[in-house]
């Protein structure tokens, strides 16, 4: 009887649990919340790592987006707590794989790695603004940039956001991104970047951080504008809480604190991986601690847990760079050599030197008025292309520099101090298109240069030209000061494209050795 | 078109260049290439690395400094 009864009550008992379930309280976080901020800059389309062989005779990559990608992935595994990723700019442009891809691969691979958000860096316009907008189009996370507005609405333009707020574990995070405003004076889209206006970084955060800060909880600034901006924003600007910068390439090993505000930047190449850890009371929403030092990891291949997914796309990216290396851009219908006489000089004049000035002068770099002539290095030109096809692999062999093109204003008198300079004898270290001048190694340093013809007429030393360089001479190399005297900078794409389209446009390419520089006794 | 000049420091000595430069353009053509092999590092004031493509801004310090590639791996690996 007993036995019965407790089965009856034992099986009411059930029934009233399976009809009305006791309601489990859910436990109300106590303690402090942490938050960790994974973050990378300037990554620069750098797919490969760099191979470095270890003390221990261990060879592993260092850098590169796939080891980066794969040490976000190791690192979050040992996060305590919800996690945020940033990435601030110059992401895509700087190798030939990634740029012939426009960035798809890499906004691909950031997608599946769950970015929460990246503001611009000056490079990301470097192939023009229609690609910026496809690749945010593509993008799952926005693209921050509170200081750039077109210039016809004053607005953030439709494809990006000044600012966005996430909650996480009841605390509020206003992120706000803010690009280089330098931008259009060194970019080669200097037309295209009319459009919009990019607005002081300080100046327009001052704008939006009101209605950021009564949105949020805590402010995170997503920063292109460099590690010296960064720290006058933070002096100027207290109620941010954290900056995640760019631009400068600086390894912030340790975070920079200025005043409460705590700055990282994790160099460049996704040669590193920043992790903050942020402590926060849940009652007053504040930080009460953060990683006070290594914040840095390095990408390494041997450590990186790189999702298979974007291991196979950077893998197929580097392989199609590799394969278009080889792909004919054109034929050349003489050998592109570098004729250096048998005693070692040369009258800088050459078929594949001629080769490269001509396009340089050719290019009309983001509309800009159509130069007058163009200067290039005798030494910046590397190898051979015997007659035949050409590929952009050779002219990398021939153009192994990372230069751009550089268009200033120079008067005549300071052209012609260039070319001094250059033909310090026994060696004429130039190559000229749209000049010409005669040099004798005979007469003294400084006036050996004379006969220069610009584009047929005597040089006028009071007049200014339009002048087509390399950035590399622009800013001194090769002992060339007087370019420093430039005027009207225009930034413009690297030489080795520009001489590839100039190949592709005018092939086969036939330069002629035509008396442009002559060394008379 | 904007051509701003800048003066940056390296190793204490003063370098003019113009903005849109970079750390490769100031610190010269071989120190360039001893830091792509780790051969050599550049510093900004604050000791921070800072990379070849880093961009300038007026008043920059960088110090460019000798360094053992070997040593340099083991930094990596130990920071990874």
């Amino acid at each position: 009887m007993l036995k019965r009864m407790t089965a009856l009550i034992t099986l009411s008992l059930l029934l009233a649990a399976c009809v009305a379930p006791t309601p489990v309280p859910t436990p109300t976080p106590t303690g402090p919340l942490t938050v960790t901020i994974f973050h990378t800059n300037d990554m620069h389309g750098y797919l490969e790592g760099q191979k470095i062989r270890g003390g221990d005779g261990v060879e592993f990559e260092f850098g590169g987006v796939g080891n980066a990608m794969g040490t976000i992935v190791r690192l979050k595994q040992e996060a305590p707590g919800p996690t945020l990723l940033f990435d601030t700019g110059d992401l895509w442009v700087g190798t030939f794989a990634s740029n012939r891809d426009q960035g798809k691969t890499i906004f691909a691979a950031m997608n599946a790695m769950k970015y929460d958000a990246m503001t611009l860096g000056n490079h990301d316009f470097d192939q023009g603004v229609a690609v910026v907008q496809a690749r945010a189009g593509e993008a799952k996370f926005p693209i921050l940039i509170a200081n750039i507005v077109e210039a016809s609405s004053g607005q953030v333009p439709a494809w990006a956001k000044a600012y966005i707020v996430k909650e996480i574990g009841g605390v509020r995070f206003g992120i706000v991104g803010v690009s280089y405003t330098r931008t259009p004076g060194i970019s080669s889209k200097v037309k295209e970047l009319q459009a919009f206006k990019f607005v002081d970084e300080l100046e327009a955060l001052k704008q939006i951080l009101p209605e950021v800060k009564s949105k949020s909880d805590l402010i995170v600034v997503l920063s292109h504008a460099g590690f010296d901006a960064d720290q006058r924003i933070a002096a100027a600007l207290p109620e941010i809480n954290v900056i995640v910068g760019g631009h400068t390439h600086t390894e912030l090993r340790n975070p920079k604190v200025i005043g409460s505000t705590i700055i990282v930047q994790a160099g460049s190449r996704a040669q590193n991986v920043g992790r903050l850890d942020l402590t926060i009371d849940r009652a007053s929403k504040k930080i009460t601690d953060y990683s006070k030092s290594n914040v840095l990891f390095a990408s390494v291949s041997n450590k990186a847990q790189t999702p298979k997914e974007i291991a196979e796309m950077m893998t197929k990216l580097i392989a199609d760079g590799r394969a278009a290396t080889q792909k004919v851009i054109g034929e050349t219908a003489i050998d592109l050599t570098r004729a250096y006489t048998a005693d070692g000089r040369s009258t800088g004049e050459y078929p594949s030197g001629n080769l490269v000035v001509d396009a340089m002068l050719w290019a009309n770099q983001a509309g800009d008025a159509p130069a007058d002539l163009a200067i290039h290095n005798n030494a910046g030109i590397r190898a051979d292309i015997p007659k035949g096809s050409i590929t952009y692999g050779q002219l990398f062999e021939m153009l192994p520099f990372d230069n751009v093109l550089v268009a200033m204003d120079l008067k005549g008198e300071h052209i012609k101090a260039v070319l001094e300079v250059a033909v310090s004898c026994p060696r004429a270290n130039t190559l000229v298109a749209g000049m010409s001048f005669t040099y004798n190694c005979a007469l003294p340093s400084g006036n050996r240069v004379s006969n220069i013809l610009i584009r047929g007429k005597p040089m006028e030393p009071q007049k200014v030209y339009r002048v087509q360089t390399i950035d590399y001479l622009a800013t001194g190399g090769d002992g060339q000061a007087a370019f420093k005297e430039g005027k009207n900078l225009i930034y413009g794409d690297p030489v080795i494209d520009v001489v590839a389209a100039y190949v592709a446009k005018t092939s086969p390419v036939n330069p002629k050795v035509e008396g442009r520089i002559v060394e008379v006794k | 078109m904007p051509s701003e000049k800048i003066i940056v420091y390296v190793n204490d000595k003063p370098k003019e260049t113009f903005l849109g430069m970079c750390v490769r353009h100031v610190i010269g053509a071989r120190a360039a290439q001893r830091v792509k092999t780790h051969h050599a590092i550049v510093r900004d004031a604050d000791g921070n690395v800072v990379g070849i493509d880093g961009a300038l801004f007026d008043g920059a310090r960088l110090y460019v400094a000798p360094m053992d590639p070997k040593s340099f791996a083991d930094e990596i690996q130990k920071r990874a």
